[in-house]
């Protein structure tokens, strides 16, 4: 019952501190399904050409992010901003409700609770929570535009849309990488939700132990750094277009990333949970 | 009738000693001041009693129930520890409510009753981010109070406060005595204290140097404290 009353009032407070966040996940869908649905006019001639699931494989295609024969080559370090933006987003999004909650009259919340692991796991439910409405909004956002672009609806990749992915010059994927029958980005949307929400989970006990920035800068270098390889076990590889198994057979298939989310969510609400239960808590307020 | 004990506190925080060796105790229908300067272990005291830190040694009991291994917190206590701090976006109503929503079974009429009874408008449309020191100070004061807790915690309530902030403290007090709730007041201000509370303990540097329990005609005080042997 009460982890029922700290959820609620979390959802109305986060809610409103959060909107700025989910304003800007749907105006960043949008942008970047416009810069999809540019390159279709571009490449193809046709803005309408590229489905739904072309322009959301596009939007999440991703050059490893230090490709060091490119480097020595002469080339730049290349890094796909596009891709990078709606995770440094979605990683602060919930970096600063949590923690300033913990102060004044949250602290009031956490003793009127009557168990510190009450709140621990309402405060968690709340980032998963959050963390799908983002999404939600996100991929809203691109959904709009390719609607207004006159796309089809349909979350199926095409071999056309793939090529001009292809060509483009920032994909992973090799070129004689076969598409899976039937390739959908609707697996690799629950990909991306399920293992961000496993690592908005790491970042809030690392925020709530130690510090926000320090929490952010783990979780995004993690993120960066588990793209360098491809492996089953980096979650950041379930991010990206090229290596999902849902869209290419050599990709990493989705039950193995989202067992492995699983564990590491439990583990980082257990371990977060055991160190926030003897935590010293202010109690009074403080100025952000 | 409910007990509230605290035996051998010790706590260190960054190798600073914060609390050695106290103990106190209150029960039901009595005040218990702390006093003493700042930094002597009033708040860290506090923190202790109410579950947000626990100790290093010793423990901190609630009709028998230990904190931190039977019980995380006190149940229905109400707080004020250090400055008051409150949701800026919302009115003294609003964030009440937010407080009674958790504590449960507290009427919008309870709520405008306490804010009118620390002395604020419960019909101010103000933000919060717009109130005086003084007011915030009111307004923690009546979310401390507010449900009729069993146990209230008040530290330095009288801060940012104007005279009228002795008859508050008077009121207070009379009404947690009155209604068999247990008090527990922190403050440097000895003579406000010694107007409420019916024992007063003295610390410095995180020990009990002085106690003293009311008599019932208390004889005037210097320095808080006197006629009563250091401990």
């Amino acid at each position: 019952m009460m982890f029922a009353k700290l959820l609620a009032r979390d959802i109305r407070l986060g809610f409103v501190r959060l909107l700025p966040y989910y304003i800007g996940a749907v105006l960043l869908g949008a942008v970047l399904g416009f810069g999809a649905v540019a390159l279709s006019k571009v490449a193809i001639g046709d803005a309408a050409a590229f489905t739904l699931g072309d322009i959301v494989a596009e939007t999440f295609d991703h050059p490893v992010p230090i490709d060091w024969w490119r480097v020595m080559q002469g080339r730049p370090v290349s890094l796909s901003f596009e891709w990078v933006l709606p995770f440094a987003l979605f990683f602060a999004c919930t970096l600063d409700y949590p923690r300033q909650d913990t102060f004044g009259v949250g602290a009031k919340s956490i003793a009127l609770s009557g168990s510190r692991w009450s709140w621990w796991l309402a405060k968690s439910a709340w980032c998963v929570a959050s963390s799908l409405l983002f999404w939600a909004l996100f991929f809203f956002g691109i959904a709009f535009v390719a609607f207004m672009a006159g796309s089809n609806m349909t979350l199926e990749v095409t071999v056309e849309g793939l090529n001009v992915i292809r060509s483009d010059g920032s994909s992973i994927l090799a070129a004689d990488q076969e598409l899976g029958a039937g390739a959908n980005v609707g697996l690799f949307i629950i990909s991306i939700v399920g293992v961000t929400c496993c690592l908005q989970l790491v970042q809030f006990s690392i925020s709530m132990l130690v510090e926000r920035i320090p929490a952010y800068a783990v979780v995004m270098s993690y993120l960066l750094l588990s793209c360098m390889f491809q492996h089953v076990l980096l979650l950041g590889n379930y991010l990206i277009t090229g290596r999902h198994k849902g869209l290419f057979l050599e990709g990493v298939p989705l039950n193995v990333g989202l067992s492995e989310c699983l564990v590491v969510a439990w583990l980082a609400v257990a371990i977060g949970g055991i160190f926030f239960s003897r935590q010293l808590l202010s109690g009074g307020g403080r100025n952000e | 009738m409910n007990r509230l004990v605290v035996q051998g506190a010790e706590k260190t925080v960054r190798g600073i000693k914060v609390l050695d060796g106290v103990s106190v105790s209150c029960e039901s229908g009595r005040v218990l001041g702390l006093c003493g300067a700042n930094g002597s272990g009033k708040t860290m005291l506090m923190r202790a009693m109410t579950g947000l830190m626990y100790l290093d040694k010793g423990f901190v009991e609630y009709n028998g129930r230990r904190l931190g291994r039977d019980l995380d917190f006190i149940p229905r206590a109400g707080m004020l520890i250090e400055n008051p701090a409150f949701l800026d976006r919302y009115t003294a109503f609003e964030n009440l409510q937010y407080i009674a929503a958790l504590i449960g079974g507290v009427a919008d009429e309870a709520i405008r009753s306490r804010i009118a009874y620390v002395g604020l408008d419960p019909r101010d449309k103000r933000k919060y981010r717009q109130f005086s020191l003084g007011m915030k100070q009111r307004l923690g004061i009546a979310a401390a109070i507010l449900g009729n807790p069993d146990a209230v915690f008040l530290d330095e309530p009288t801060n940012a406060l104007d005279e009228s902030g002795y008859g508050l403290m008077d009121r207070i007090a009379r009404d947690i005595k009155t209604r068999g709730a247990i008090g527990i007041i922190a403050s440097h201000d000895a003579a406000m204290l010694r107007r409420v509370a019916d024992e007063i303990v003295r610390m410095e540097d995180g020990h009990i140097i002085q106690r003293q329990r009311r008599a019932v005609s208390p004889a005037p005080m210097q320095n808080g404290l006197e006629g009563v042997p250091k401990v």
